[in-house]
């Protein structure tokens, strides 16, 4: 393993900023682009303090703020971490590209969502209510407060120390990846974990059902079991590569996302969905 | 009125909280009870009730986004309407469920909401204005995420539950189908954009894998990303045994007679 990374005063200054940024996770929550928003105000402090111009700080934070990013807050703690690492290395040395840190992005928040899901909620949870509902049988105020010190603090204590401890484990596999002179191996296989995830990401996120059945004949047509029959979940694909496709083109995402919701309540109008 | 005041605000007080701090605790049953019974005057039966609740939704965690029961309505009309008008636990439950389904049934307009405003959030961060887009966050939180919510809890108290009943089921059902159908798409824009940052001439592929393994293996994401890793690792270990090769050619290409002895 690479030797440990000592942060400096500044950087310990910054990785406290990203931590109460982080804790905006749920606050601007949308369907488009889920925690993305709250990910870009997490990185921000090592962005601005790593780049130098304006118009490159302008870039990466907008690359990460518009990005689609969800997963458990502490995960967000640890991928902010080790994204602000690899914006540092990008900052300074200027090999690293971007493909890297969205691939990387891509790759850890699935997976950690799905460790810290069932770790967080599914058992440090239940034991701490399990010893509170006990406590607060015969109303003690005891109760909620216990609750609220050790199941609260615990996520916020373990979402600032991953985040710290991405980082100065990110710097330093980072700066040993640039010794050995294997980065754009890295940046390729980041790129394959990534694109597998959005995947994962589209067949379990984007869901369309069609409603519509029209009758010709006697015959009933329902045209979501017709979809289904050919390749379940076609529609998501279909949807996710022609959206794609007019990114690549010059659409842009704001016009994209008001014609998706247009279409879908006129659709809906006409008894599609 | 200041019952229908004070429940309504406790929910969007708190939920605020949760908002800010982002550890989704505050709403849970077990301090959300006590905070109710608080506002409302008699802690301990907050507390008590509070916990009872936490033990019945103790499992729910909306996983995945998917709230399974909205608990936070439940605890707050429970234990608001249990200590104020003197009903039974029980009623005040009944009561909440009612308000729970209710407020369920409008929450695709409150996504509608807050997915037109991304692309406000999206213009303001391409203008590199990030003071902006941080105050905007805020401003989506208070102004947004709860608001109806927040309006709909007070006139179900205020009202009751049937009369609101009747004014939200006289909302055209495509208005909202169509609505929670976008809420259902939305998310490909985002998906999208990361596609476009990572995008290689092999990424199709990928993308069909992980998503083949998924939908049709149903397989969970940690499994998935395990297999993805493994490739990944694969890929790497070759490209950099090859990169060695490479090296070590040239370097004997260069010093020419050594390599034939």
């Amino acid at each position: 393993m690479a030797e440990k990374y000592v942060l400096s005063k500044d950087e310990k200054k910054m990785l406290n900023k990203a931590f109460l940024y982080s804790m905006s996770t749920f606050m601007a929550f949308n369907q488009v682009v889920m925690q993305g928003q709250s990910f870009g105000m997490t990185i921000w402090p090592g962005i601005n303090m790593f780049y130098k111009t304006d118009e490159e700080k302008r870039e990466a934070f907008s690359r990460n703020a518009n990005e689609f990013f969800n997963t458990h807050q502490i995960g967000q703690g640890l991928i902010g971490g080790i994204v602000i690492a690899m914006e540092k290395e990008r900052a300074e040395k200027g090999q690293l590209e971007a493909t890297a840190i969205s691939g990387l992005k891509a790759a850890l928040m699935g997976p950690l969502a799905g460790v810290f899901d069932s770790f967080f909620f599914n058992c440090v949870r239940v034991i701490i209510a399990g010893v509170c509902i006990g406590l607060a049988a015969d109303g003690s105020i005891l109760a909620p407060l216990l609750f609220l010190v050790l199941y609260g603090g615990s996520l916020l204590v373990t979402k600032y120390v991953l985040l710290i401890q991405g980082y100065r484990y990110g710097v330093s596999l980072v700066n040993m990846a640039f010794e050995k002179g294997i980065v754009p191996l890295i940046m390729e296989a980041c790129g394959i974990l990534g694109a597998v995830m959005i995947g994962t990401l589209i067949a379990s996120n984007v869901t369309i059902n069609i409603a519509l059945a029209p009758e010709i004949n006697g015959a009933t047509f329902a045209l979501q079991d017709i979809f289904d029959g050919i390749m379940p979940g076609m529609l998501s694909l279909i949807l996710w590569w022609v959206c794609f496709k007019s990114l690549q083109k010059g659409m842009s995402p704001i016009k994209l996302i008001f014609i998706i919701m247009a279409a879908c309540v006129v659709l809906a109008f006409f008894g599609v969905f | 009125m200041t019952q229908a005041l004070i429940v309504a605000l406790t929910y969007y007080f708190c939920q605020c909280i949760d908002g800010i701090v982002g550890f989704q605790t505050v709403t849970r049953p077990i301090i959300l009870g006590p905070v109710t019974g608080l506002v409302c005057g008699d802690l301990t039966t907050g507390v008590i009730m509070g916990a009872e609740l936490e033990a019945i939704y103790m499992g729910i965690s909306g996983i995945g986004g998917v709230v399974a029961s909205d608990y936070r309505t439940s605890t707050v009309v429970g234990v608001a309407l249990t200590i104020l008008s003197g009903i039974s636990m029980e009623q005040g439950l009944t009561v909440a469920v009612a308000i729970g389904a209710l407020l369920n049934a409008v929450t695709p307009i409150t996504n509608a909401l807050k997915a037109f405003y991304q692309p406000l959030q999206t213009k303001t961060a391409n203008e590199g204005k990030v003071k902006r887009f941080w105050i905007q966050m805020w401003i989506q939180m208070f102004a947004f995420n709860y608001t109806i919510n927040t309006v709909i809890l007070f006139l179900c108290v205020y009202f009751g539950s049937d009369a609101i009943g009747v004014a939200i089921n006289n909302i055209p059902a495509w208005i909202l189908n169509g609505l929670s159908a976008a809420g259902g798409m939305l998310v490909v824009v985002g998906l999208c954009l990361t596609t476009q940052a990572i995008y290689s001439g092999s990424t199709p592929f990928w993308v069909l894998l992980g998503f083949v393994l998924a939908k049709y293996l149903g397989l969970g994401t940690l499994p998935i990303a395990i297999i993805a890793l493994v490739i990944a690792y694969v890929i790497f270990t070759r490209n950099y045994h090859m990169q060695e090769l490479e090296k070590k050619m040239s370097s004997s290409a260069n010093g020419g007679d050594d390599f034939y002895g």
